[in-house]
């Protein structure tokens, strides 16, 4: 399996947490609020469709609204391909950490 | 009475042209939707500018996106969003044959009145005539352009690339105002290669 980016990862969690209201908009705003970083919608969508066409994340859409230009929204969920990713990322990650620096240590 | 704020529609034209098919509605959808928050919460100016920002930020890696999928294709076969609409497509046409026009015009109106325009005004706009003269390719290929241009207002090219289920489609959109529209340029450039002919100002081949 491919490994997937670190933007990837950061977008695969935030779907997790906002399933199941999770849209591109409500995704790039939690990552926001969380990371502190600003987070464009260009930046979301992105890999919101890559992670799609990869299998990871499915999506539907929900109805057009007057306050979004009679356009509807995308909600995205992850696959069970997703969630094994993502423990994937898990598993890799503590075994690099395990031989990293301990800064809990001084 | 106070409009409602909309988003500014040269940045939303700019987005349709670049996003991928599949995302179009969705994206605008949600900056539309930020749009309005940040309008009632800031005022209609700050949201402006924010939307604008998330355009210029987003057109780059759309653009590399595009070549990454493969949906970059389309923009050659499908045209830019402002070329499906036949009074851009049009006024893009008249723009791009504007060089011809500034040459026929002054020529008509001599055959007229007998008032040498370029020789008034040499001074101020007679090189500016001499280097289109001098270099024909401009006005033939501003004319070849505009119709190219013109003729995706009337001719509907579409590729779809979901996945592995890629189509294409053409079909002609009737609508007396988009063929009236193509009929005027073609007129129009037919007109202008006649008489730049018969000026002996373009070179028979």
């Amino acid at each position: 399996m491919k490994v997937i980016s670190r933007t990837e990862e950061m977008i695969l969690l935030a779907v997790h947490a906002l399933t199941p209201h999770a849209y591109g908009l409500a995704v790039g705003l939690h990552l926001k609020k969380l990371t502190g970083k600003p987070w464009s919608v260009g930046a979301t969508y992105i890999p919101l469709d890559r992670l799609e066409r990869a299998g990871l994340l499915a999506s539907f859409e929900g109805y057009p609204t007057a306050r979004r230009g009679g356009r509807g929204k995308r909600f995205y969920k992850l696959t069970s391909k997703g969630l094994k990713a993502l423990a994937e990322l898990i598993r890799m990650n503590e075994a690099l950490w395990a031989a990293g620096p301990d800064f809990g240590a001084s | 009475m106070n409009r409602a704020p909309a988003p500014p529609v040269l940045a939303q034209r700019l987005l349709q042209a670049m996003l991928p098919l599949a995302m179009t509605d969705t994206f605008l959808g949600d900056l539309e939707e930020h749009f309005h928050q940040l309008a009632a919460q800031q005022g209609a100016t700050s949201a402006n500018l924010w939307y604008w920002q998330e355009t210029l930020l987003a057109l780059p890696r759309l653009t590399l996106y595009l070549l990454e999928t493969g949906e970059f294709r389309r923009l050659f076969v499908h045209g830019p969003t402002s070329t499906r609409q036949p009074i851009w497509g049009t006024a893009l046409s008249l723009l791009l044959l504007l060089p011809a026009l500034l040459i026929v015009i002054p020529g008509l109106f001599f055959n007229l009145t007998g008032i040498d325009l370029p020789t008034q005004f040499a001074s101020l706009i007679g090189p500016f005539f001499k280097s289109w003269i001098d270099n024909p390719w401009i006005i033939q290929g501003g004319l070849l352009v505009a119709l190219a241009i013109n003729s995706m207002a009337v001719a509907k090219y579409r590729y779809e690339n979901a996945g592995e289920d890629i189509r294409f489609t053409f079909e002609i959109r009737k609508r007396t105002t988009n063929i009236v529209l193509l009929g005027l340029v073609i007129f129009l450039g037919l007109s202008i290669f006649a008489y730049l002919i018969a000026e002996n100002l373009l070179p028979v081949t």
